[in-house]
């Protein structure tokens, strides 16, 4: 006990002049304001994502071609990954088209922001702050269920979540994992799952390049030398964080569509 | 990607359906939920199994129910991860 009281003091006390290493307090960033009402980074680049994508895709799009230009094409081949990759082939032909605007929206929105996270002068994946995600997800919570209860009408939908012909004691237990499952623990790791990934890939980042500049400015010539490897690594973990950062989007998108599939359809 | 290409014709004319919606037709949609989404039943399990034998020892006054509430929840949770994922 007196040990570790030692050991933080210690810490302490070697904090003014060592190495900070990144904590989660390097993911805020005021602008303006204050307490709870305070403007930060991350809904300015928001807002940004929704005007660049916004433009780009009225402008992309305006004088659309049957022979289409190379920014047509582009936009094109987004849309069709998400309208034939992921909600015809989900939720079916019947009823795909009309989820297909919504399913097209999250995953640009999620794309752009989570690429925020390497794009130099914004490096900041917005979906890093817990806030988003949750947002996200309530509106993908909200279309599912209110769906579901549209289709099925409310008794049928919740009795639907069961699976059937088990045998009869099982229920007892199954039953309240369904609930449990459906209401509660899908829309948390649908949140969690996007947040976890850009935080702990900001986090990476930022250890390897600021532990890179302080080797580099602050250490002696050994240090210096070592320092490359720390910036060769931030390199790779950026090219790694791309990927994660496009299998991010993606599976949140697929998963909505999953959820929304699910509700709807009426084998079970 | 590619919109109603003129020569295209696949059926289904007699109901006057665009070469687009033919393209359209015929997928079933998804029944079993990805992979991705077993982790929901893994966590479901012992979180809610757990957490309703933690109420119950602070309830009751005992001490050694949430461990046999952890280990029911896991074993329920991978019967309903089979019985979703593995049964067809």
């Amino acid at each position: 006990m007196s040990l570790s009281l030692v050991g933080l003091a210690l810490a302490s006390e070697g904090e003014s002049e060592g190495f900070h290493a990144p904590s989660p307090e390097e993911f805020y960033w005021p602008i303006f304001g204050s307490g709870d009402w305070t403007f930060t980074r991350p809904m300015l680049m928001m807002a940004l994502s929704v005007l660049i994508l916004g433009v780009l895709l009225v402008t992309l799009t305006k004088k659309a071609a049957i022979v289409p230009g190379k920014g047509q094409w582009m936009v094109e081949q987004a849309y069709d990954f998400v309208r034939n990759g992921i909600a015809r082939d989900i939720i079916g032909s019947k009823d795909f088209l009309k989820y297909t605007p919504l399913l097209f929206s999250l995953f640009t929105l999620i794309l752009l922001n989570n690429l925020f996270g390497i794009i130099p002068p914004i490096q900041y994946p917005t979906m890093s702050r817990i806030g988003f995600p949750i947002a996200l997800t309530l509106i993908v919570y909200a279309v599912y269920h209110i769906a579901g209860m549209r289709r099925k009408g409310v008794g049928h939908y919740l009795s639907g979540m069961i699976p059937k012909g088990l045998p009869k004691p099982i229920y007892a237990l199954i039953i309240p994992l369904e609930y449990a499952t459906y209401f509660i623990i899908r829309p948390l790791t649908l949140a969690l799952r996007l947040f976890g990934n850009m935080f702990a890939g900001h986090m990476l980042l930022l250890l390897f390049i600021m532990g890179g500049e302080y080797m580099l400015l602050h250490g002696g010539p050994g240090l210096k030398v070592v320092s490359v490897g720390s910036f060769l690594m931030a390199l790779i973990f950026t090219a790694f964080e791309a990927l994660i950062q496009f299998l991010q989007a993606y599976i949140f998108t697929l998963l909505a569509a999953t959820y929304i599939s699910d509700a709807i359809s009426e084998e079970h | 990607m590619s919109g109603p290409l003129p020569g295209e014709k696949e059926g289904g004319d007699e109901r006057g359906l665009t070469p687009l919606e033919c393209k359209d037709a015929g997928h079933p949609g998804q029944t079993t939920p990805p992979m991705w989404d077993a982790l929901s039943y893994v966590l479901a399990g012992p979180l809610l199994f757990g957490g309703v034998a933690y109420l119950l020892d602070r309830w009751v006054g005992t001490s050694w129910l949430v461990l046999p509430g952890v280990l029911i929840g896991m074993a329920v949770s991978l019967y309903t991860v089979w019985v979703r994922y593995g049964r067809q």
